[in-house]
């Protein structure tokens, strides 16, 4: 087990910044994810920490080790892809047992204790009926659960596993984030994990790195990338239903300060959150702008008016969860999305909604909204 | 619109493989049903028979009470959407849209008149000039949409097409599926594997499994009355919690675990042949409240970890020796190895028999 830290990592294809400037420190047993969009820098981090792409400037330290100049087998790392990446003319077995097998290792294991691990291994990951077969004929999800088999079967400084999960069906894919989380613990290793995912993200991790095209967004912990994004690229990323981003005019009014989308989509902000609106304003057409953002969970609903401060909108559309309904309504430039505890809403009907200002984030705008 | 009835269908494949086995339902003019099941669970090929792009093995279709089985796709009137959009690439979006009119001999001014509707209920007026290529796919799969419903289709059949869209996009065209269904008042039919896609857009969902409709009902029936073991597992995620029980008397149920006996109260009677056996009890993960401190009908866990959610916590323990999962939004503190102590929700707790899966308090 090692700490990990990178110090101002670059990475360029061309001239593309796969990976701009970027530094971390992952403390030693930490489980450390990597989240972001496609094309975010994510997997090529993970390929600049195993040492199969050379970086175009900063450094790496596995332990108190710089490892810039050190080749893949000797950083001791163990990684998954997502692309599996197996052995097709051996089987499952011989896939899983491999890293044991590898003439850089020291100490040579007996064939039972070889046996005895494998099979272990492929017993946790679901995967234990399958160890004769070869690759070919697996499924996508089984053959990924091969390959993360194979990167967890010894115990190396650090673990670094590329969306390792990402292609098993939905169902075991809550059972195998759990399943990987306990054996992080119980192994004490230290992990860094790439994924799209934010569920992933927020239920394995520590802490959390978010990244957007090569640059670091955010680092934090589950909670605090959940309730205090960074930006409001931080909270779109996180959340499901997704948080709704709605960009409006500020102004003030009989001493009071507003907020307005449209005519109708226009209410006052409470007094003490004006200071957090004000940091993050921009100018448009020489008026001031801010993005607000609330989590669908966090807007009420009533068929009467709440307060003076409710807006009234026909429902576009409900949706019912098993123990929740969402209810859609459509502004001018998005639709506004609000989660609620079960109960009947008729479509086109008008409801009183109010957001709670408890809840309310405020962002520059760093990506244009639209209603797809 | 139409309404839809399934009798006795069957799909036999190659003579012997039974894909569908006699199923039979309804779906009513105006009605949303979706088709839920694991892969190769029979649904898409229910769904192919529906569209005519699949023989009936056995049974019959009608169409407003009108046998439809030798009917081609066109003549049964069918709109069908898939994951893959299958635009025409070299088209504009308009041509792309105006094409089944074209097919079926609209003239230009009618055309132009259904592609202007169409494009306003699905958002496309601004790109009506573009090529499919310029498209997001989330507005991609909005073209594929509106050009399945341009003809006004007696039936709308729709194959997981959401399926690989991303999280937002995904929430807010399901918000239009429906606002479209209902607008136009269309009969739909809705193939998923995805249980959560089912219970958001469906007035009612058919559960099937192995070839065989194990459910049909609404949100509320299969969620709380659940048929049998399959039903209760396959809606939620995480999944209900399946313990071994034994049922001391009609409405006490015991759980026993190492660290002794612990018996439950059931809100329903169960029939009196069923006292003393054993069974298994089903309680999903949101229905059960974690305790740090032992009391009184608490059943005892260990913590194994806890993963945050934002709003929400899942708790993974071990009861019993097997996993055991409680979602809850307290603000619970606890390391792993630690007791927890449940808090069975009487409400929710379901009673299975061992051997076949059915649900004994349905």
């Amino acid at each position: 087990m090692a700490e990990v830290r990178v110090e101002n990592l670059t990475k360029r294809y061309g001239k593309h910044m796969a990976v701009n400037n970027i530094s971390f420190q992952c403390q030693e047993g930490e489980f450390f994810s990597i989240l972001g969009p496609s094309g975010a820098g994510k997997t090529t981090t993970l390929e600049l920490l195993a040492g199969i792409k050379k970086p175009d400037a900063g450094e790496i330290y596995l332990g108190h080790r710089l490892v810039n100049d050190l080749p893949p087998q000797e950083r001791d790392v163990a990684m998954a892809f997502e692309n599996y990446s197996l052995y097709p003319h051996l089987s499952v077995y011989e896939n899983i047992a491999f890293p044991l097998r590898s003439p850089s290792r020291r100490e040579r294991i007996s064939s039972e204790e070889e046996r005895r691990r494998v099979k272990e291994m492929a017993t946790i990951l679901g995967i234990e009926d399958l160890i004769d077969r070869r690759p070919q004929h697996l499924s996508g999800g089984q053959r990924q659960r091969v390959s993360l088999a194979r990167a967890l079967i010894r115990i190396p400084q650090v673990y670094l596993l590329d969306e390792p999960i990402s292609h098993v069906d939905a169902k075991l894919k809550v059972s195998l984030r759990t399943t990987l989380k306990v054996l992080a613990h119980k192994l004490g290793v230290t992990v860094i994990y790439v994924t799209h995912d934010y569920r992933e993200a927020l239920g394995l991790s520590d802490r959390i790195m978010i990244l957007r095209r090569g640059v670091r967004e955010q680092i934090g912990t589950p909670e605090e990338v959940y309730f205090s994004p960074s930006s409001d690229f931080v909270g779109r990323l996180i959340g499901d239903p997704p948080i709704n981003l709605v960009d409006g005019e500020i102004f003030k009014e009989a001493g009071k300060t507003f907020f307005k989308a449209q005519d109708d989509f226009l209410f006052s902000i409470r007094e003490d959150l004006v200071g957090l609106v004000e940091k993050v304003m921009w100018k448009e057409n020489d008026r001031p702008k801010v993005r607000l953002g609330i989590r669908p969970q966090h807007i009420k609903l009533s068929k009467e008016v709440i307060s003076d401060n409710s807006l009234h909108f026909p429902v576009y559309a409900v949706e019912q969860r098993a123990d929740s309904s969402i209810v859609t309504f459509e502004l001018n430039d998005t639709f506004l999305i609000t989660q609620i505890e079960k109960s009947s809403f008729a479509a086109s009907e008008k409801y009183w909604l109010e957001v709670d200002q408890d809840h309310l984030h405020f962002f520059k705008k760093t990506f244009a909204l639209s209603k797809n | 619109m139409s309404r839809v009835d399934a009798k006795h269908l069957w799909k036999i494949y190659q003579g012997s493989i039974e894909a569908v086995k006699d199923a039979n339902f309804q779906v009513a003019n105006g009605e949303l049903v979706a088709i839920l099941g694991p892969s190769g669970c029979g649904k898409s090929s229910t769904l192919r028979m529906i569209a005519g792009l699949e023989e009936i093995s056995k049974g019959e279709l009608l169409f407003d009470e009108k046998i439809v089985n030798h009917l081609s796709p066109r003549e049964r009137n069918v709109a069908l959407a898939f994951e893959t959009y299958a635009l025409y690439s070299p088209l504009t979006i308009h041509e792309n849209l105006a094409f089944p009119l074209q097919v079926i001999g609209t003239d230009k001014i009618g055309i132009d008149k259904k592609v202007k509707q169409i494009a306003e209920l699905f958002d496309l007026t601004d790109v009506l000039r573009k090529k499919p290529g310029n498209l997001s796919g989330g507005q991609q799969q909005r073209v594929s949409l509106a050009r399945a419903l341009i003809r006004n289709p007696n039936v709308t059949l729709l194959d997981e097409p959401l399926s690989h869209m991303d999280q937002r996009v995904r929430v807010v065209l399901r918000a239009t599926i429906r606002h479209i269904h209902n607008q136009l008042n269309l009969t739909t039919l809705y193939v998923t594997h995805d249980q959560e896609e089912a219970i958001s857009l469906a007035d009612r969902i058919i559960v099937m499994d192995k070839g065989i409709i194990q459910q049909i009902g609404t949100v509320e029936v299969l969620w709380n009355h659940p048929v049998n073991q399959f039903v209760a597992g396959f809606l939620g995620e995480p999944a209900m919690n399946f313990v071994p029980g034994r049922m001391e008397n009609s409405q006490e149920i015991s759980i026993i675990t190492k660290e002794g006996k612990f018996a439950l109260r059931i809100k329903k009677g169960i029939e009196n042949k069923y006292i003393g056996s054993e069974v298994t009890l089903g309680i999903r993960p949101g229905k059960i409240t974690p305790h740090l401190t032992k009391k009184d009908r608490l059943v005892p866990s260990w913590l194994e970890v806890i993963e945050p959610l934002g709003e929400s916590k899942i708790l993974t323990l071990k009861l019993n020796g097997a996993e055991f999962k409680v979602i809850t939004s307290n603000d619970i503190k606890a390391d792993p190895g630690q007791a927890i102590w449940l808090e069975f929700d009487s409400e929710d707790i379901h009673i299975f028999d061992k051997e076949t899966g059915n649900n004994l308090i349905p």
